[in-house]
């Protein structure tokens, strides 16, 4: 790649240096003349060509207008800076369609050049459909002011727990992580106070029973969750909490040396999220057992908290869409959202507080781990991949180029905090103020399992959640459900081995 | 001298014999190529593991083999054949006593009415259809939980969305009464098109209106209600927004349909030769139905020479 040089323009510059008036009026009338000699061959020294970029979230014209204007303003300066470079924004469209959308789009081979996609989604192509980034996240991003992280080498400017989760198996970044998404649960005071609950658990029995209670003394819906037929949906965050604290103790053996990170543990000595590769490698080497005794605690709590959540939280419900309008109409106590929903409930009618899921102790099961988790991921709204079909065109080094120019502090700041629906993970930026309410969930340590989705294949995360909704229907008893889990893990880790042939592969 | 006549045809006002090919060809080739090419590059497909926007790798019957021990798939065709029994038979009753309720009423002008007021729901687009009837369907502050709470029949709200033993039947019933619609249309078109004569005799002969329904209007109508049948058991069969929009398949895989499935195969789990492979067993499993169907209509009919 030694022909992807992007510093022509600071040589440029600095050769303006003088000391003396007229030796530096004489240099700038000689480099003027020069400049107007040269111009288009020197601007054909920075990246060139037409690229659209998809930055959904960021870029929603309608709904978002002063981000899209900031957005805008950037692109402009680039295409200022690069006169041979040319940046179609594309506006955001339904999330709904979007899996189809770009399958149809890479099936054309005419994907945006620039493509948001979730990571796990995005993994599951991997090198098929996207260009691997890694060579490019270890130059340095000269967009990035000297003595700031990133300067020497971009992928330093980026948090490392997100760029780690968002890594595929296969060991290549497909995508940069830009922004973090919190979860936090949103509590009605007037519900609390009027049940005379207090949002101050220590145990997940005591939180249980306050939820009961306010159910039975209001007739209201407790808590928030749903739980979809397939894809995504919040319970998925109730399901990593509860699976990592039952596995907590046994964490250090499902973790692969290989992976030990020790910027991303300074905080939590010996904890953090598994990886594909690692759940995989624990499930065929039996340290990961669903008909483990482990699982009986899991599914208790599970049901436990099926029971607390709308009556029609399978099946009723299929976004948060349908909770929040619950939640708003003061029928539901508490609904489990995300950092997105924050600014939009600043001037709400009535008063509202962040709340979070109780520590597990010791009486709730032996073993505990005393705390909670952090549902938090790099699942935001910057999550950035480029196309192969880019680079087949041409466009990989303007793409690339964008993008270090996006990522750099001074631009995706302003996007991020405009918007303050994701928190901004790049180094030298601060996260907008109005997200300040989340600092004592984000400082929870991170669960030990991310969602069922990105655990080891999509596939595997539809059927997690069926197997689940059979147990907390009647539809199966426990041991066949744990059976049934254990199946689904080994099919998900073989699929993985498969694809990626790991070295520890039977 | 056949050169002579066609131009002396064109002059008299006659259009040359391929005329009307040329206006039938921009439709042939469109219908080539949004339809039987993509038709039969999925068959192909359905033969190869495919990933977009590599050429698939041919595998022979692997992905059917899978296909055979899914347990999914198998609970997907078990409930598509379900719902599309339920809907069909739903849709045909429902529109056969519309149809027969507007044919009988005297006034023409009220027949006109209520054809009009059972044809405009049709417009509604399906999306906002089932968004409709997910508030319909919904626990808290559902339409059918409050009433039946309100008139006793139930204690409290209901899921009915959200249990496998009544997940299915809710769909199914989605847009009930179902007299609203192209059935309905049909349905109407064929009993006015009957000769009065026959049921002027009829009752003349003593013949009751229940009974003249079954005995004439019935047989005389099979062919529309045939092809309601296969419109609807087709539709039935490929039944896909429900899925997506209500239920994602769920609870437990209890309204998971072959569409569905083949959607999640190809667009989420990145299986898009399996989902070729989904597709081209639903397509045949479609046209067996539509050829049963036929063959039950043509057999002893009176109304069409065979």
């Amino acid at each position: 790649m030694e022909e992807f040089a992007i510093s022509g323009r600071k040589t440029i510059h600095t050769n303006m240096k003088g000391n003396m008036i007229l030796k530096k009026l004489s240099l700038v009338l000689a480099f003027a003349l020069l400049f107007g000699a040269f111009a288009p061959v020197l601007a054909q020294d920075g990246p060139s060509g037409e690229i659209d970029v998809l930055l959904r979230w960021y870029y929603r014209p309608e709904q978002f207008p002063d981000a899209a204007a900031i957005v805008e303003s950037i692109a402009a300066e680039y295409m200022e800076m690069n006169p041979n470079a040319t940046i179609n924004l594309v506006p955001d469209f339904p999330e709904t369609g979007s899996p189809a959308w770009i399958a149809a789009r890479m099936a054309a081979g005419d994907a945006p050049d620039i493509t948001f996609d979730h990571w796990f989604r995005r993994n599951l192509e991997g090198g098929n459909w996207w260009v691997s980034l890694n060579e490019f996240l270890d130059m340095p991003n000269p967009y990035i002011a000297e003595g700031t992280l990133g300067h020497e080498r971009w992928l330093d400017s980026l948090y490392d727990v997100g760029m780690s989760i968002s890594r595929a198996p296969d060991g290549h970044h497909y995508q940069v992580s830009l922004d973090w998404v919190e979860s936090a649960m949103f509590y009605n005071v007037r519900i609390f106070e009027e049940a005379s609950v207090e949002a101050d658990w220590t145990s997940w029995a005591e939180f249980v029973a306050d939820m009961h209670h306010i159910q039975n003394t209001l007739g209201l819906d407790a808590v928030g969750t749903f739980f979809a037929g397939s894809g995504w949906s919040n319970w998925y965050w109730a399901d990593s909490v509860f699976l990592s604290a039952v596995w907590a103790d046994k964490a250090a053996e499902l973790q692969m040396d290989k992976f030990y990170d020790e910027e991303a543990i300074l905080e939590f000595p010996g904890w953090r999220i598994l990886n594909t590769e690692e759940i995989a490698k624990a499930i065929i080497d039996g340290t990961l057992d669903a008909n483990d005794a482990r699982m009986d605690t899991f599914l208790r709590i599970s049901r436990e908290f099926s029971e607390i959540l709308p009556i029609d939280y399978i099946g009723g419900m299929t976004s948060l869409d349908d909770l929040m309008r619950l939640w708003l109409s003061e029928e539901l106590a508490v609904v489990w959202a995300g950092t997105w929903t924050t600014p939009s409930l600043l001037d709400n009618a009535f008063e509202w507080k962040i709340m979070y899921l109780p520590p597990f102790s010791e009486d709730d099961f032996a073993g505990a781990p005393g705390t909670t988790y952090s549902t938090g991921g790099p699942s935001a709204a910057g999550q950035y991949g480029i196309p192969n079909s880019t680079a087949e065109a041409g466009n990989l080094e303007l793409a690339v180029d964008w993008l270090m120019w996006m990522s750099a502090p001074q631009n995706f700041g302003p996007i991020a905090n405009d918007t303050a629906g994701f928190v901004t993970t790049v180094a030298g930026t601060e996260p907008s103020p109005i997200l300040k309410g989340y600092e004592p969930i984000v400082a929870l340590p991170d669960r030990l399992f991310t969602d069922p989705n990105g655990r080891l294949t999509a596939e595997h995360g539809d059927e997690w959640s069926q197997i689940l909704q059979g147990y907390l229907l009647d539809e199966t008893d426990e041991a066949a459900t744990k059976q049934l889990l254990q199946d689904s893990w080994m099919k998900g880790a073989t699929a993985v081995c498969e694809k990626n042939g790991f070295e520890w592969c039977p | 001298m056949a050169r002579q006549s066609d131009r002396r045809g064109s002059r008299s006002g006659f259009v040359p014999i391929y005329v009307p090919f040329l206006f039938l060809l921009p439709a042939l080739l469109l219908l080539i190529v949004f339809r039987y090419f993509p038709t039969l590059s999925a068959i192909y497909h359905s033969f190869t593991i495919w990933e977009i926007p590599q050429p698939g790798e041919f595998v022979g019957l692997q992905n059917y083999r899978t296909l055979v021990d899914d347990p999914v798939f198998s609970k997907s065709i078990a409930n598509i054949l379900k719902f599309m029994l339920g809907r069909t038979c739903l849709t045909l009753v429902m529109a056969f006593i519309g149809a027969e309720l507007v044919y009988n009423l005297a006034s023409a002008r009220r027949r006109a009415f209520w054809r009009v007021l059972f044809t405009i729901p049709m417009v509604i687009p399906i999306t906002v259809n089932l968004m409709i009837w997910q508030q319909v369907y919904a626990g808290r502050q559902g339409l059918l939980n409050e009433f039946l709470v309100g008139i006793g029949a139930i204690a409290r709200a209901y899921p009915w969305l959200g249990r496998p033993n009544t997940a299915l039947l809710a769909l199914i019933f989605i847009g009930f009464p179902a007299i609203a619609g192209f059935g309905f249309l049909v349905i109407l078109a064929a009993l006015q098109n009957l000769s009065s004569e026959v049921n002027d005799a009829a009752l003349i002969d003593g013949c009751s209106r229940f009974r003249r329904v079954f005995a004439i209007d019935l047989p005389s109508i099979r062919g529309p209600l045939a092809l309601i049948a296969i419109l609807s058991m087709n539709s039935g069969m490929q039944e896909f927004s429900s899925m997506f929009v209500l239920t994602q398949g769920g609870p437990a895989n209890a309204t998971m349909s072959p569409a569905f499935y083949l959607y999640q195969q190809g667009f989420f789990y990145g299986e898009q030769g399996y989902a070729t492979a989904i597709g081209t067993v639903l397509m045949l499993m479609t046209l067996v139905i539509s050829i049963v169907i036929l063959r039950i209509r043509y057999r002893r009919a009176h109304d069409v020479a065979v």
